[in-house]
């Protein structure tokens, strides 16, 4: 994740990250958990948080991975400027039980408007 | 050069299917002069015995989670050098005079009370209106109660108290360390309001100042020096008599 979608992201870089996460994911479906104790079971703990890792990892790749643009801490070496005209829009990730599936909801702006940081 | 091994002997309970608390024996690579106790039970866990538990979390002696009794003394496990004990075998432990959970960890209710017991926030006679701004305190003023705030929660003073492990009810090192840098603190007047937990019969009277409270804090807190300080806070105030043991 560091790699792939960290500071500075780039197609490749994400598309690579994608497929690395699909490796994961599938090696997760196979875990098998020693510990069967009902008290204080930290390897179910671990699991579980596992799965929601993978799952929040997925999602922040395939939403970095269409958004074409630099804006805020998204920061895409390929695309450096902010796109309004294209971009301006909040990114849904929807579970499938594949890829999450990326859909787009309006920005509403009130008192800051977009505009570019010059500091 | 053979790689070099260390036996790692750690408690095991399962309250669902066991009695009693067992030891179990692992025998793990000791491949760095780096490692602490805490890798190696990261290294059973994930390459040995997924079914081991423990608390733990920052590695680095800050968070206070990984106390354990390591040869039979109270460490934080993330402090403790394999290096220090190898070539012998290193005996992990629950922490001492806390009923156990499960494996290597401890019911931490009774240390939560007894933190909560001595009002651990600024007590004013009266608070100060918002117009008039914060309170107002030097470097100086805060190196008053500086040590006593150091304390992380680890618990290896009460471990570590003979008198904690013969009477539960004792209040113990921390919670009076706790209080005292709230006594100390020059924005707080609660020193009154805290005197009834502190000097009733199983405060701070309760302690015969041996000292090991002192001897095992990781961060130098010194919570011995704290009680015997705040023994004389309860001998000048006359608010409370001592109460009697039984």
């Amino acid at each position: 994740m560091d790699a792939g979608a960290g500071v500075f992201r780039t197609r490749e870089g994400l598309e690579k990250l994608t497929r690395q996460l699909g490796a994961l994911r599938d090696r997760f479906e196979k875990i098998k958990i020693e510990d069967s104790s009902r008290t204080f079971n930290t390897e179910l703990t671990a699991a579980l948080e596992l799965d929601f890792m993978l799952e929040v990892s997925e999602t922040i790749a395939y939403s970095a991975l269409a958004r074409e643009e630099s804006r805020g801490a998204h920061s895409r070496r390929d695309f450096p400027e902010r796109n309004d005209a294209k971009w301006l829009k909040h990114t849904l990730a929807l579970r499938t039980g594949a890829e999450p599936k990326l859909e787009y909801t309006d920005v509403r702006i009130t008192n800051f408007k977009p505009q570019a940081r010059t500091y | 050069m053979a790689e070099k091994r260390i036996t790692i002997r750690t408690t095991r309970f399962d309250p669902d299917k066991d009695k009693a608390p067992r030891l179990q024996s692992y025998d793990i690579p000791f491949s760095d002069e780096s490692m602490v106790v805490l890798d190696a039970l990261n290294h059973i866990k994930a390459h040995v015995d997924g079914s081991l538990s423990y608390r733990w979390s920052c590695r680095m002696g800050i968070c206070g989670s990984c106390g354990m009794m390591v040869n039979g003394v109270p460490k934080l496990t993330c402090n403790a050098f394999m290096r220090d004990y190898w070539p012998r075998s290193i005996t992990v432990e629950p922490l001492q005079n806390f009923p156990i959970v499960r494996d290597l960890v401890i019911d931490m209710e009774d240390f939560m009370q007894k933190l909560k017991s001595i009002k651990p926030w600024i007590i004013r006679k009266q608070e100060l209106p918002l117009g008039a701004g914060e309170h107002r305190q030097t470097m100086n003023q805060i190196d008053e109660f500086r040590q006593f705030s150091e304390c992380i929660n680890c618990m290896l003073c009460y471990a570590a108290c003979p008198v904690y492990g013969l009477n539960n009810e004792f209040l113990g090192p921390a919670a009076t360390a706790l209080a005292r840098r709230y006594n100390l603190d020059s924005r707080d007047q609660g020193l009154k309001d805290r005197l009834p937990v502190l000097a009733n019969s199983e405060g701070v009277w309760e302690c015969s100042f041996v000292g090991e409270c002192s001897v095992v804090c990781p961060k130098g807190v010194d919570p011995a020096k704290a009680i015997q300080q705040t023994k004389l806070d309860t001998t000048t105030r006359f608010v409370l008599p001592y109460g009697n043991r039984e």
